[in-house]
């Protein structure tokens, strides 16, 4: 059997259970019995053979001993692993479809201040990449607006709020967590040459002009954060007048809510650290490309990096060849907090591949799987409910047969919201169609 | 004139408008000589007596007298001696060379057209050509342009490099994947023709991409394209050879400007100015040229220590660019400079004396940069900055005398016009560089300099050189 022949019995046993779980429904309680329970907690083991006993959403009992109530739905995950949901820090599920078709791409609007445009509000439920990610163990995501250094890159300023969001619902009203979760900056970049889309070539220009544009955004950014401030005061002094931009920067400008700053570079990332402290504004760092330059600053200052898709060329000819893959490892022994992201919609399923191929270059095992789980609930202050398997927990949980960083692992189960989704999805319905196709007389 | 030149009775397409060039302009320059003679106060004939004479051929003569006459060199000859009736500098303690070639450029061609504009002759941009679809649209090909047509005297970028010691140049066609034919000038005079040595010394080829609307838009399109082109002549040639001998039943050949005059490049009599600052396309240059049996010079050079040994083997002679890769003095002071840019500064001066150590023929220029060399395109006007460069090379390892010959004989010969230019003996055209000390030394200056026996004084305090005819020297 090929591979893919493999993975799809893996899926169709997994359709199975599902469609049975589905009969009962009206039971609203499911168990997860005979599992081997990572819970992730602080300093809990796994529980070898456990039980999860899920109800209302959210997890009610979870230990060795559970006793099933009468009509619950069993699922018997003997052989098999749970883990909590993971969780894609950086996305644009629901954003964007296919990128070369404008009608579906829904990601930045015009313009370089863009604080009042929040992410939840262009997410389409439907999208084909939600169950796509979904089949291979995302349960929750940070869904960004912005072109996130995407083709053409450019696109400095503020792109709008992050919004978080379960993979699953009909509404986005179903799958929301938190639609305010971040505002997303994507830090300037001072840089002598530029793509020019128009002329499809390089345009250059001298270092002084790079840089004087570079500060001008910089003091942009910093004279529409004091704004804020003042917008806010005057607020609270009784004005009426509105303002849709400042109004949504308050939060940031209050401490409340982080600034999701993309930064890739050594220089960059100095720059946007420095902002911050003068600004007094919470940070987190996404991309870093070049943050392992950087790790004692990221230290002091105590800012959490969202790596952005490690699967890449090193960023400079001489790099190292694996930079990229060591950089999370080199970070995590620093000290510094570390979290994966794919920064895509149909690359999302590829999660856990960023945090196992760390694992290969130097990231120890634990902290990978808490850098797609625990650490950006963690970030995005939703620990409470999300992040582990503990006892009044929202249910977002996986069941799979090994280890969940490893490719040739299949997902047999996952509950989102505290209900078992399906896994059926775009990439498998394609096989099973093009593997029944009418075949020629061999 | 040029469309009604016959087709080609022999293979040298090119004679019957060489030899009326030829013709014409030495018509002129005898004319201009003896006006000359008339009009100048300052003596014509010069006895240059008592300097360290550096022949250029491996030969030094200590305290000898390179004696003038009418814009040739008469003896080089040990002693102080004058003859009578002519004018005497005294060299003693100073060193006299044969007169500098810089073996690429576009002097002599006017200021270089702003950039992007299209190539073309003086005056005015013609409108951007059409896009085209293939080698049957010859894109960017203007083989039948002669620098020489398009010289202009008071292109003072001349001047300039004549206070440096430079006393002729190679001039090409600006432009095009081939741009035309290269001239080779001497750095003086009151009119265009006067210029000119030879009108027609190799055909000059650059690897032009047109952007993405126009063939050829890639490396790979301009290296079929040439392929064709070298085809394509090789056949035009033969057709009319055949024609020629017997007319008679056969379909009359279509005249092609493009291709007649590649004809004596693609029979390998003509040189093939090729483009090769890193050793890969030293390579990929030499068998394209191996292929098409032509004859290739190329030029850039900034890998000349990786190429020396290939070069050698193929016996294909190189110009090395004097304009060292170097740091952009505009360039972000935080970037990351890659190892391979690091090494192409470092190593680059150091190719000349490997060259040299290998046995290839090499010759220097400044300024026409291949894709990869570095440096704007065309032409730099600098002063000074040749022989400061060339001095990089000797501190790198190049021995003086080797140095010496890649800026006289080496490129006489490689452009073939070594019986009158490129060293300091009876009967050759009197160009002479006279310096205080070893033109290697980092102070040395150059004083003056004869071109086709006119001297030219350079005054050290402003830079400014003075005519021979208004101020007569210090004559004995």
């Amino acid at each position: 059997m090929t591979r893919l022949g493999r993975n799809a019995f893996g899926i169709a046993l997994a359709l199975t259970g599902v469609g049975a779980i589905a009969a009962g429904q009206e039971e609203e309680s499911w168990i997860i019995q005979n599992a081997r329970i990572h819970t992730l907690a602080e300093g809990a083991e796994p529980i070898e053979s456990g039980s999860i006993l899920i109800r209302d959403g959210r997890i009610v009992e979870i230990g060795a001993d559970v006793t099933a109530p009468a009509g619950a739905a069993v699922i018997d995950a003997a052989g098999m692993d749970v883990y909590p949901g993971m969780m894609d820090s950086v996305s644009q599920l629901g954003l964007t479809e296919i990128g070369s078709i404008s009608a579906t791409v829904d990601t930045v609007e015009l313009g370089e201040m863009n604080p009042h445009l929040r992410a939840a509000t262009a997410i389409h439920p439907s999208s084909e990449h939600l169950p796509v990610a979904r089949a291979n163990g995302i349960t929750h995501a940070v869904v960004a607006p912005g072109r996130l250094g995407g083709f053409g890159g450019g696109g400095a300023g503020i792109s709008g709020q992050a919004s978080i969001v379960h993979l699953d619902g009909w509404t986005v009203e179903e799958m929301d967590i938190d639609a305010s979760a971040g505002m997303v900056l994507t830090w300037p970049t001072l840089s002598t040459r530029s793509f020019n889309l128009a002329t499809f070539s390089m345009d250059r220009r001298s270092f002084r002009e790079a840089k004087e544009e570079y500060d001008r955004q910089v003091a942009e950014l910093g004279e529409v954060l004091d704004a804020a401030r003042r917008y806010a005061a005057a607020g609270e002094a009784g004005a009426r007048e509105r303002d849709i931009r400042l109004a949504a920067l308050g939060p940031v400008v209050g401490g409340e809510m982080p600034l999701l700053i993309l930064a890739q570079g050594e220089r960059e990332i100095r720059g946007a650290v420095e902002f911050t402290k003068e600004q007094g504004v919470k940070m987190i760092l996404l991309g870093g490309s070049e943050a392992w330059k950087v790790k004692e600053l990221l230290v002091e200052h105590g800012i959490p990096v969202i790596l952005g898709p490690t699967q890449r060329l090193p960023g400079e000819e001489d790099e190292a060849y694996d930079q990229p893959f060591t950089t999370p490892g080199e970070l995590h022994d620093a000290g510094v907090t570390v979290a994966f992201a794919t920064f895509g919609s149909s690359n999302s399923r590829l999660l856990p591949y960023e945090a196992g191929h760390a694992v290969g270059y130097g990231l120890p095992q634990e902290a990978a799987i808490r850098a797609i789980t625990v650490v950006p609930a963690q970030l995005f202050g939703l620990a409470e409910d999300f992040g582990t398997l503990e006892e009044g927990k929202v249910a977002n949980l996986i069941v799979v047969n090994g280890d969940p960083l490893e490719i040739r692992t299949e997902v047999e189960h996952v509950f989102v919201n505290g209900v078992p989704v399906s896994l059926d999805n775009r990439h498998q319905s394609l096989y099973e169609r093009y593997r029944s196709r009418p075949h020629p007389e061999r | 004139m040029v469309r009604r030149i016959p087709p080609p009775r022999d293979r040298r397409l090119l004679a019957p408008l060489a030899v009326f060039l030829v013709a014409a302009v030495a018509t002129s320059a005898a004319a201009q000589l003896s006006s000359r003679a008339v009009a100048d106060a300052g003596p014509r004939d010069w006895a240059i007596a008592g300097g360290m004479v550096h022949v250029g051929n491996g030969t030094v003569l200590d305290e000898a007298t390179v004696v003038i006459r009418d814009g040739l060199i008469v003896s080089v000859e040990a002693g102080s001696d004058a003859p009578a009736g002519m004018g005497r500098l005294d060299a003693s303690g100073k060193h006299v060379y044969p007169g500098f070639i810089t073996a690429l450029s576009d002097l002599g061609l006017g200021a270089a057209a702003p950039r992007g504009g299209q190539a073309g002759g003086p005056g005015g941009r013609p409108s951007p050509p059409p896009p085209s679809r293939g080698p049957e649209d010859r894109p960017d090909t203007f083989s039948w342009r002669l620098a020489a047509d398009d010289l202009q005297a008071d292109d003072d970028r001349m001047a300039a490099r004549r206070r440096t010691g430079f006393t002729s140049a190679v001039t090409a066609p600006r432009g095009g994947i081939v741009g035309g034919r290269a001239a080779f000038l001497n750095l003086a005079g009151d009119d265009a023709r006067d210029l000119v040595l030879d009108p027609d010394v190799a055909v000059m080829v650059r690897l032009e991409t047109r952007g993405f609307r126009s063939f050829p838009g890639s490396m790979m399109g301009v290296l079929a394209y040439l392929r064709q082109l070298f085809m394509d002549a090789s056949h035009y040639a033969e057709i009319w050879r055949m024609y020629e001998e017997d007319p008679a039943g056969l379909a009359r050949p279509r005249y092609d400007r493009a291709l007649a005059p590649l004809v004596p490049a693609a029979a390998g009599e003509q040189a093939v100015l090729l483009p090769a600052a890193l050793d890969k396309e030293v390579r990929r240059m030499v068998g394209l040229a191996r292929e098409f049996g032509i004859r290739p010079v190329l030029y850039g050079g900034h890998e000349a220590a990786e190429s020396a040994a290939f070069l050698a083997e193929h016996g294909v002679p190189i110009l090395v660019n004097l304009d060292w890769p170097k740091a952009d003095p505009d360039a972000d002071p935080d970037a990351q400079v890659p190892l391979r840019a690091l090494r192409l500064r470092d190593r680059a001066p150091a190719g000349p004396a490997v060259l040299a150590a290998a046995g290839v023929r090499f010759a220097f220029y400044r300024g026409e940069a291949p894709r990869s060399g570095g440096g704007p395109p065309g032409g730099r006007g600098g002063s000074g900055d040749d022989l400061a460069a060339v001095r990089q090379a000797v501190e790198r390892g190049l021995d003086r005398e080797a140095a010496l010959t890649a800026l006289t004989l080496a490129p006489a010969e490689i452009f073939g016009v070594a019986d009158r230019v490129g060293t300091l003996q009876a009967g050759r055209i009197a160009n002479l560089v006279i310096a205080d000390q070893d033109i290697f030394e980092d102070e040395a200056k150059v004083e003056t300099v004869f071109v086709d026996g006119v001297i030219h004084r350079v005054d050290a305090e402003d830079d400014e050189e003075t005519d021979g005819g208004e101020t007569p020297g210090d004559e004995g």
